[in-house]
């Protein structure tokens, strides 16, 4: 089976204030051909809001790589990037 | 303290009032002092504005002198003599309950109360007083002291319920108190458990419907339950020290009952000390709250100052015990109000971000969040709660 992306959106006080609830709807914003080569995961906190290197809240982990200031569209593109670079997905 | 833990007071009520009226002129209050529980039922005679405020003077009187100390039989005589003349409809019970298990009753004008014993009516003997009034004469009080114990229910009936079905075929003399103490008797043989709030509800219930639903005489009802203690430890913010982690995750992993868990951070810091998986539940909830997780041998986890925030708010609005909704907000609350004992360990590591004026919405310093909970629980709800701060 394919390894898919890992993406964790988080749903912590801080990200969820600053914007991170819409992300929740992170899986059905996605085209169905990306969304199939993703595995979406919540998480309860990425332990980005505690430092000052991380950027601003609302925070997504896509791969290895953390998102500041996360929006759906912000998201979708670093995911779309990274699928491309791995060779997953070409536009 | 003795008895601390041996077991816990539920008390609820229930209450109809005749049909075609909205407010009931018969009172009933209950408070907590500190490890004691006073509840009182009273009415003031007659219906309307004059006799919920007779009633409610009668409520105030027996609950402010027997918290001052005062004897059951002086409690009486005050109340009677300053209604002197007009004592005719005045009607009172209260119930005076200590940690221990000792109970007072004081009974005037109303049906006696029944006590229960598992099944069995505990026919406890009552002390008849007399209590003179200037003018008008002799009133027969009631008094009764006995030890609780666990399992034990005292279950108050005003005369509406008593009457209920009084002159219809199938109970022509009414209800009468035999019929609601083999009720009770029966309601408790099918679950040995039966909570305050269900009793009383079904007592109400069933008077409504010897009624034939058209309630003729208000009916008021209120059930003691002393029974074990259901706890449960309410986690929420990270250590300040953080060599306490460990200590928190293994509170957690011990705690004899159930737990939650509140605070995306506190989850962490518990997965990561007992090498357990948190699971978040990508789902929107209709409260608008960030979504919940699971984690083993956690009853639930939630997200943190929001969550209890919302909780806060919902109980604020919330009398009874009955919260209704589908969001995580209705679900804590009904775990928590399903708990009696509840236990808050309040971590005090604050992140400053928590706390930066630009956010779009003001975060409310989790340990003042969680000491007005505490309040709440405590003096609405009539909880035991520990709160302590790591
Ligand atoms: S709340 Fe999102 S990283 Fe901590």
């Amino acid at each position: 089976m394919e390894n898919k992306l890992s993406v964790k959106v988080c749903t912590g006080t801080l990200c969820y204030v600053m914007g991170g609830a819409e992300l929740q709807l992170l899986e059905s914003y996605l085209p169905a051909e990306i969304a199939a080569r993703v595995d979406i995961k919540g998480a309860p906190c990425l332990d980005c809001c505690n430092r000052t290197d991380a950027g601003k809240a609302p925070f997504v982990q896509v791969g290895d790589r953390i998102v500041a200031e996360a929006s759906l569209f912000k998201v979708a593109e670093v995911i779309k990037e990274m699928l491309k670079a791995e060779g997953k997905w070409a536009e | 303290m003795p008895g601390k833990d041996r077991f816990f007071v539920e008390v609820d009520a229930d209450r109809r009032c005749e049909k075609e009226r909205k407010e009931p002129s018969g009172v009933y209050l209950q408070k907590r002092y500190g490890d004691r529980i006073l509840l009182v039922a009273a009415e003031g005679g007659g219906y309307g504005i004059r006799a919920r405020v007779a009633a409610e003077v009668v409520a105030s009187m027996v609950l402010n002198y027997a918290r001052m100390g005062e004897t059951p039989v002086a409690v009486a005589s005050s109340v009677l003599r300053t209604f002197a003349g007009e004592e005719g409809g005045i009607r009172f019970t209260s119930v005076d309950i200590r940690a221990s298990g000792d109970v007072r009753l004081l009974e005037f004008g109303h049906p006696a109360c029944v006590i229960l014993r598992g099944t069995e009516e505990w026919p406890v003997e009552r002390e008849k007083r007399l209590v003179e009034t200037d003018g008008n004469g002799r009133h027969e009080v009631f008094l009764a002291e006995f030890r609780a114990e666990a399992e034990d229910r005292i279950v108050f009936t005003s005369e509406g319920i008593v009457v209920s079905g009084f002159g219809t075929r199938r109970l022509p003399g009414g209800w009468r108190r035999q019929g609601v103490t083999d009720f009770v008797r029966a309601c408790i043989a099918e679950r040995a458990v039966v909570s305050a709030h269900t009793l009383s509800r079904r007592i109400v219930e069933q008077a409504e419907i010897n009624e034939l639903f058209a309630v003729r005489k208000e009916m008021h009802c209120f059930t003691v339950y002393f029974r074990k203690p259901r706890r449960i430890l309410v986690c929420s913010g990270p250590p300040f020290d953080r060599g306490k982690d460990r200590s928190l995750a293994e509170l957690v992993r011990d705690y004899p009952g159930e737990t939650l868990v509140c605070g995306g951070t506190t989850a962490g810091i518990i997965a990561r000390e007992l090498d357990r998986k948190v699971d978040v539940i990508l789902k929107a909830d209709p409260s608008g709250l960030p979504p919940v997780s699971r984690m083993e041998g956690v009853t639930l986890v939630t997200e943190g100052v929001l969550t209890l925030n919302k909780v806060k708010s919902l109980l604020s609005a919330t009398f009874g015990t009955d919260v209704a909704g589908p969001g995580t907000d209705a679900d804590v609350c009904r775990l928590l109000l399903s708990h009696d004992v509840i236990e808050f360990v309040v971590g005090t590591c604050i992140n400053p971000l928590h706390q930066d004026p630009t956010l779009p919405v003001e975060l409310e310093l989790r340990r003042n969040l969680v000491r007005e909970l505490a309040a709440l629980l405590e003096n609405r709800f009539m909880k035991e709660v520990r709160l302590r701060f790591v």
